[in-house]
């Protein structure tokens, strides 16, 4: 009898994290109902390809890192790497949209959001929206964010930043913040100090 | 969607470099203030927190895109880059590592993370500033770690593991309680922690979830395994009967979880998941009550325990046919006739099914006609031979596939076809697939209800993601090494271009000019000599001066000169009075620009060194092509690995599903020789009823014969 045909794919598909215990109630009914003629049990998974598997994952990834490093190595030395990123603190008077960089009056980036993308941001992700290369001196940056208000009207928000590069990395966070004494949202500069 | 991330190859702009440009452009340039701060310890530490919270931030940002593999790598960067690793970000690598199937890997992780915790909350360190205590962490790392060690068949490992929990929070209670089920199964839980969970009013007061349904489910289970069906009724009629709520998740759940929250699916479908959810628990407990009354020969109360079974329920094919076994059994026979019909028709390729048929044939023998009884075997017979059938024909195609995923396949099961070729620079495609892997064939379906099966056609999929990303990372590898080559060529062409200009020369020789300056202005200043500093209308005027001066002195003698002198003289006068009216200010400002022109030349000095610097730079570069030739032969080795691997779990697979048919085969023929053993014995009844007709009739032909 093979209760556990439907159980399985069942509970797996609307419950993962509890599958476990599932496992254990089917082996459970695999061995009660057998009296019925039931399903051949199942043996434990291979261990052996699971692990190459694994290990075969593991390489992959740490190459991901090595080309990455690589990369970065490469093209965007410290000592001209100059990094901007995007962080949105709650969003509830500011539904970002896009966001349009630019360097010295030069648009070097720009970035449409999807909803989900959004929903990381004011989750506390923060995203690395543009990385180039500067020369050593002052260089002033010019973000544009396209979004929605608390009222779902489109509206803009703009800031301009001086800052000097030299020999280190620059990186320089955009923070969207919710301002609760205006209703409104404000984007502020925040240079990482590394 | 981005727009334009990497602008450009612009290698290294410091390479264009023209020192005399620079030194000319800044000498008129604003002055350059440099602010030497020197922080202090509190601030030091301070500002690492910061910016390892800014780091772990764009791990998070990966992580709620949904871009697991680019979460884990951001991780792994932030450690080798920033030396970031706090426990917080250990614990968010742990649960990456489990999303993306590393589970060796993870328990490794929280392995070190339970040792690290250990130290941190002896010495209270950064941990204490983030928003999960050190000792909420080291309770989630050790539940991680015990449900990896458990996932892995290590229980003995688990349970010690568990035996190091103390104190539980409510949070985390019923994820405790089930663990150790888990781990002692199939005996009685050693709960260690359970004085410090939650106490009886406090949980009764909390909502009941999903989890305490499968705690429960467990406990009735482990009762009904020990023979104490008296205990496990009450608990499941209580399951049966209880609406259950989904669980309350914190972000580490999620985390380790990944999957129990797709952000992908929409609010209605998360409702309709959940009411399946919770339907799925209440027919499950209603199933194993029916089935106990089964183990019981409790017929009846099993009958009556199905007789209002949903149609719609995971469990209908196993319900079904336990109610027409009861109904049989409790002699119901129109009830069991249909409902053995209902199970044959709507499951004929399960075992259930074919049960089905030949106690259906058993009963129609036994309350119908013997006709009807040997159709009803035939019928039965007729079935399993086609299954038969087949079940030889899967086999027969399915061992000479060459492509096992292309076997039958849903379309669904091909992320790789439908994922494009984009362009070398993004290399990042997520090489972990969450979907299972499903076919239309419909003895393959029933294999892969084996576990193991099924984990070997998933590797398939995630192996053949891996290769394309191996690929994908050979294109971005070779791009990086033209890349390499272009700059090298284009460095050797700077470096050519500037070699023609001597410039420790032209720097020595702008020195002397300002050598030379500064000392005209240092002897103006000894003499407060005014006339040093005069701009181009004062030294006009100082020229004609001169001029009048040696006029006059030309015509003395022939004219009354003392009027010009003294007109002469007024004027030099008045001009040397302004002069030195402006000579301090003059001063002072010749002097600042000679601070700026030594800043100025110190910087060129600077370029210039950098620039020798780089331009010996070959060791960084041939670095690089080394680094570069390291991936491109591990991306060949890993590759082949792939390759060898794919061979190795297709060779498995086929020899898991030749097991299968096998064992199919097996219950196959027992059920077609039973069905004809039974096709003989109704033969027989039927040879004897005609024999026992035979013999009425035959005294009869016999009377008739003598008459």
């Amino acid at each position: 009898m093979n209760m556990n045909i439907y159980s399985s794919s069942m509970l797996a598909r609307v419950n993962n994290s509890w599958v476990l215990s599932v496992c254990v109630l089917l082996l459970f009914l695999a061995i009660s109902v057998k009296s019925f003629g039931g399903e051949p049990e199942s043996s434990p998974t291979n261990g052996t390809l699971s692990t190459q598997l694994e290990d075969i994952k593991k390489q992959v990834l740490k190459l991901n890192r090595d080309l990455f490093i690589l990369e970065e190595d490469l093209l965007f030395p410290a000592s001209t790497q100059v990094a901007v990123f995007v962080s949105v603190d709650v969003g509830r008077f500011f539904k970002i949209d896009s966001v349009e960089l630019k360097i010295n009056d030069k648009n070097v980036a720009g970035f449409l959001y999807t909803e989900r993308q959004r929903k990381a941001l004011e989750k506390g992700g923060i995203q690395q929206v543009y990385l180039g290369n500067l020369k050593e001196g002052k260089h002033q940056l010019t973000a544009i964010f396209t979004g929605f208000d608390g009222e779902g009207r489109s509206t803009k928000r703009a800031v301009t930043h001086q800052f000097e590069k030299d020999d280190d990395v620059v990186m320089i966070e955009l923070k969207v913040e919710d301002n609760e004494s205006s209703y409104r949202a404000n984007v502020r500069v925040e240079e990482w100090v590394l | 969607m981005r727009l334009n991330l990497h602008p450009n190859l612009d290698l290294n702009p410091s390479l264009d470099l023209n020192i005399a440009q620079i030194v000319k452009v800044t000498l008129i340039s604003g002055m350059i203030s440099l602010t030497m701060v020197m922080p202090t310890l509190a601030e030091t530490v301070a500002a690492s927190a910061h910016i390892e919270d800014k780091l772990y931030r764009k791990a998070l940002y990966y992580y709620f895109t949904g871009d697991f593999g680019e979460a884990l790598n951001q991780i792994s960067l932030n450690r080798q880059r920033f030396n970031s690793h706090s426990s917080r970000t250990r614990l968010f690598e742990a649960g990456l590592q489990v999303t993306v199937g590393l589970h060796h890997q993870a328990t490794e992780s929280l392995q070190s993370l339970k040792v690290n915790q250990a130290v941190s909350l002896v010495n209270n360190t950064d941990e204490s500033r983030t928003n999960t205590s050190p000792k909420e962490l080291r309770l989630i790392a050790l539940l991680q770690l015990a449900e990896q060690q458990i996932q892995q068949g290590a229980t003995t490992t688990a349970k010690q593991t568990l035996s190091q929990i103390t104190e539980v929070s409510n949070a985390y209670g019923n994820q405790y309680q089930i663990l150790n089920q888990l781990a002692y199964w199939p005996e009685l839980p050693v709960l260690s922690a359970i004085a410090a969970r939650v106490d009886s009013d406090e949980k009764a007061s909390s909502r009941q979830s999903f989890i305490d349904g499968y705690i429960k489910l467990n406990q009735a289970l482990l009762h009904m395994e020990q023979g104490e069906f008296e205990r496990a009724k009450p608990k499941l009629t209580e399951i049966k009967n209880t609406l259950w709520l989904p669980p309350a998740k914190t972000f580490w759940h999620l985390l380790f979880n990944p999957f129990s929250d797709d952000k992908n699916r929409d609010f209605s479908e998360k409702v309709n998941d959940e009411r399946i959810q919770q339907q799925a628990v209440n027919d499950y407990a209603q199933l194993l009550l029916a089935q106990m009354y089964v183990k019981q020969e409790r017929y009846e109360a099993a009958y009556y325990e199905l007789k209002d079974f949903p149609q719609d329920s995971p469990y209908t094919e196993s319900a079904l046919f336990i109610f027409a076994f009861s109904a049989q059994k409790i002699k119901q026979y129109t009830m069991s006739l249909k409902l053995f019909s209902v199970v044959k028709e709507r499951f004929p390729y399960s075992n259930l099914g074919w049960q089905a048929s030949l106690l259906l044939a058993g009963q129609v023998v036994d309350q119908m006609s013997l006709e009807e009884g040997m159709t009803s075997y035939q019928n039965a017979e007729r079935l399993y031979q086609q299954r038969l059938t087949e079940l030889a024909d899967f086999q027969q195609v399915f061992s000479t596939s060459d492509d096992l995923l292309r076997f039958s396949p849903k379309k669904e099961n091909f992320p790789i076809s439908q994922a494009k070729v984009e362009t070398a620079t993004k290399l990042m495609m997520p090489f972990f697939t969450n979907n299972v892997y499903s076919t239309d064939s419909i003895w393959l379906q029933k294999a892969l209800l084996d576990n193991e099966l099924q984990a070997h056609f998933q590797a398939l999929v995630e192996l053949d993601l891996i290769t394309a990303h191996l690929k994908r990372q050979q294109q971005k590898n070779l791009w990086l090494k033209d890349t390499l080559s272009l700059n090298s060529k284009r460095k050797g062409k700077v470096v050519e271009a500037q070699q023609g200009a001597d410039y420790r020369a032209i720097i020595a020789q702008l020195n002397d000019k300002k050598q030379s300056i500064a000392k005209i202005v240092a002897d103006a200043e000894l003499a407060q000599k005014g006339s040093v500093f005069a701009n181009q209308a004062e030294e006009k005027w100082l020229e004609r001066i001169k001029a009048s001066k040696q006029a006059i002195t030309l015509i003395d003698g022939n004219r009354n000169i003392d009027e010009y002198q003294s007109r002469v003289k007024r004027i030099e006068g008045v001009l040397t009075w302004q002069l030195q009216q402006s000579f301090p200010v003059r001063l002072w400002q010749h002097k600042k620009l000679l601070k700026e022109i030594d800043q100025l030349l110190l910087q060129a000095e600077q370029h210039r060194n950098r620039f020798v610097v780089l331009k010996d730079s070959a060791p960084v570069l041939s670095n690089l092509a080394e680094r570069i030739e390291k991936s491109a032969t591990d991306i060949k080795t890993q590759l082949i690995n792939v390759t060898k691997l794919r061979e190795m779990t297709s060779h498995k697979i086929q020899i898991n599903v030749q097991q299968f048919v096998d064992n199919q085969r097996v219950v196959l023929a027992a059920h077609l020789l039973t069905s004809r053993h039974e096709m003989a014995a109704v033969l027989e009844s039927m040879a004897k009823f005609d024999k026992r007709i035979e013999r009425q009739l035959a005294p009869n032909l016999q009377n008739k014969g003598a008459l």
